[in-house]
């Protein structure tokens, strides 16, 4: 039996994944998370001085503490297992991820298991947000003591 | 599960619509002009303006599929005000949360001096980056 046929087999006997239903319940969970993240952006807009452009950054804070209660309690697991990417594409699953992790090596103690563990997931996403918005800065203030453009 | 699945559906097509156009400008009958001006734009749903003696600021609604082009928007219509008065300073933006403002002004029917102050809490407001 060369690769081919055993390909062929596997083929058969793995169950066919439902692509289209998957994709409408990622939709629609996606969905559902960013309305929510949207009625928060309209909540920091009217009770507090934010406008359109200064609320996105509260709302992110928000609903990665969200996510991350739920992933404590247990449900975020249950909600990710329905929606899929849905749910992990959002900011929510940054914190998700963040939380699950820590949990996972709670029992190693908590500077080494936590504290060592807890960004092994997400920890590229932070210092690649750290770095590249360090770097942009960099350029942004050099071209602007240069004089090209202005702030 | 079902059952979950085809009320979301059912409230996801029950969408509603609006199509009247809110204009208003306060103090009212100040300025003719303005309303000229505003009421030409083919790109906004409708218009909040508040003025006083140094400062104009317009809150516009632009339209759903004109949002891409909303800083363009702002800086023409910006420029055409700035044309008919030219000794006032001028504040053109798509923000809600200025709109929200500016409603709230309308609302309380603010005399002179605390209009100023608001107004200069508002564009302070516009111009926060962070």
């Amino acid at each position: 039996m060369d690769q081919k046929q055993f390909d062929k087999i596997v083929d058969k006997q793995t169950p066919k994944a439902p692509l289209f239903v998957n994709m409408l319940k990622a939709f629609l969970v996606g969905g559902i998370i960013c309305t929510v993240g949207q009625l928060i952006t309209f909540f920091y807009i009217r009770f507090f001085p934010f406008t359109e452009r200064t609320a996105a950054n509260p709302t992110v804070a928000t609903m990665v503490f969200i996510a991350m209660i739920l992933t404590g309690t247990g449900l975020y697991k249950k909600i990710s297992q329905f929606g899929g990417a849905g749910s992990a594409v959002p900011v929510t699953g940054f914190g998700n991820a963040v939380i699950s992790a820590s949990i996972e090596h709670k029992s190693e103690g908590y500077v080494l298991g936590i504290g060592g563990n807890m960004f092994k997931l997400a920890g590229s996403v932070i210092v690649f947000g750290v770095l590249s918005a360090f770097f942009v800065a960099l350029i942004k203030t050099i071209l602007v003591k240069m004089g090209v453009v202005s702030w | 599960m079902k059952k979950i699945l085809y009320i979301s559906l059912v409230l996801l097509l029950l969408t509603a619509c609006s199509n009247e156009r809110e204009e208003a400008i306060y103090p009212a009958e100040e300025a003719p002009q303005l309303e000229e001006i505003l009421n030409k734009q083919d790109t906004i749903n409708g218009y909040r303006s508040v003025l006083n003696d140094e400062d104009i600021l317009v809150a516009i609604d632009i339209k759903r599929m004109k949002r891409f082009n909303k800083e363009k928007i702002e800086k023409n219509l910006k420029k055409q005000l700035e044309e008919k008065f030219p000794d006032k300073e001028i504040l053109v933006t798509g923000d809600l949360k200025v709109r929200w403002e500016l409603e709230k002004v309308m609302d309380n029917q603010l005399n002179t001096e605390k209009l100023s102050e608001t107004i200069e809490e508002i564009k302070s407001l516009s111009k926060e980056e962070t």
